[in-house]
């Protein structure tokens, strides 16, 4: 396929997932405050549910050696890192797929969270490139380094590569790791029902 | 909006009646006024407010974000509350709450 091909597809899928997520009211930080701060558990389903068609087509497609699948180094940096991104995750109240929505229905607060998001990634990035320690780019060789607080790629496809069992294999590993805690959470919304059902038929009318 | 928006006027806690669709009267004893704020601060103000309201007291929680509006229905579970009605006004969603 040619680029602008790619592109028009590219841009064609990203304007379907963002009707979808403005529709649906689908945002990541609720499915993961939701369920902590207020016990309910809707958008934590459809996070796990994605989650679920993601790994094995994301898997499957590394399987049979299509599509281009993106390399990540995993270091101490990302958990450091993303630990700070959830914690300013849940103060903006949006991350930024809800941020992009928020701003597209003319929210200004999510405007300014936007802008200063990548004002601060820019900033971070800066600062980032300057010191050897905290790892520096230059330490992200995709191979396990201690030193530099690196782990190396971990993704389905380098399994794939060292282990030669397909990737789809962990990716269904994955799936029922994923699929057992949407039971779990099935479980729980089934008996908080009957418990208010007990507490109606209790109190009198 | 939170960043830039204007301090509000505090909640009037006049107790007022209003009525619901079936014709039932319910007195309104505290307002919680979340016009302009966004997700997900309507949830954490009608938390706020149901954990201090006494059993059987109503609330009224005016919102204008259509994400909150959803979402409040189902934390009653955990607010050991029941929500009564969502009314919609001409600029905003007014929610009526019980605590049991």
């Amino acid at each position: 396929m040619s680029i602008i091909g790619e592109c028009f597809v590219a841009f064609l899928f990203g304007s379907i997932v963002g009707l979808l997520v403005q529709r649906s009211r689908f945002c990541n930080t609720a499915a993961l405050r939701d369920a902590m701060l207020f016990k309910t558990y809707r958008n934590t389903k459809a996070l796990l549910i994605a989650m679920m068609i993601l790994t094995i087509g994301f898997t499957g497609f590394i399987s049979i050696g299509e599509g281009k699948s993106m390399r990540f180094d995993v270091g101490f940096n990302q958990i450091i890192g993303l630990f700070i991104f959830g914690i300013g995750m849940v103060l903006a109240g949006a991350c930024t797929v809800s941020t992009w929505v928020k701003a597209g229905e003319g929210n200004f607060g999510a405007v300014w969270a936007l802008l200063f998001t990548f004002i601060g990634m820019f900033l971070f990035s800066l600062v980032w490139s300057f010191m050897y320690w905290p790892p520096a780019p230059s330490a992200m060789t995709g191979e396990f380094n201690l030193e530099t607080l690196q782990l190396g790629y971990a993704n389905a496809e380098t399994l794939q590569e060292n282990t030669g069992i397909p990737a789809i294999f962990f990716g269904l590993l994955q799936f029922f790791v994923l699929f057992a805690i949407y039971k779990a959470i099935l479980r729980k919304e089934n008996k908080q029902h009957n418990d208010q059902e007990i507490n109606q038929q209790n109190t009198p009318a | 909006m939170g960043l830039f928006s204007k301090k509000k006027a505090a909640d009037s806690n006049t107790s007022y009646e209003t009525e619901l669709e079936d014709g039932t009267k319910v007195e309104v004893k505290e307002v919680v006024d979340c016009i302009g704020d966004s997700c997900p601060r309507p949830q954490l103000m009608t938390k706020a407010a149901m954990s201090k309201a006494q059993s059987g007291d109503t609330i009224e929680v005016k919102i204008d974000n259509s994400t909150s509006v959803e979402a409040i229905p189902p934390m009653m579970l955990e607010l050991q509350g029941s929500h009564l009605a969502t009314i919609k006004k001409d600029r905003y969603w007014q929610v009526l709450l019980r605590k049991n």
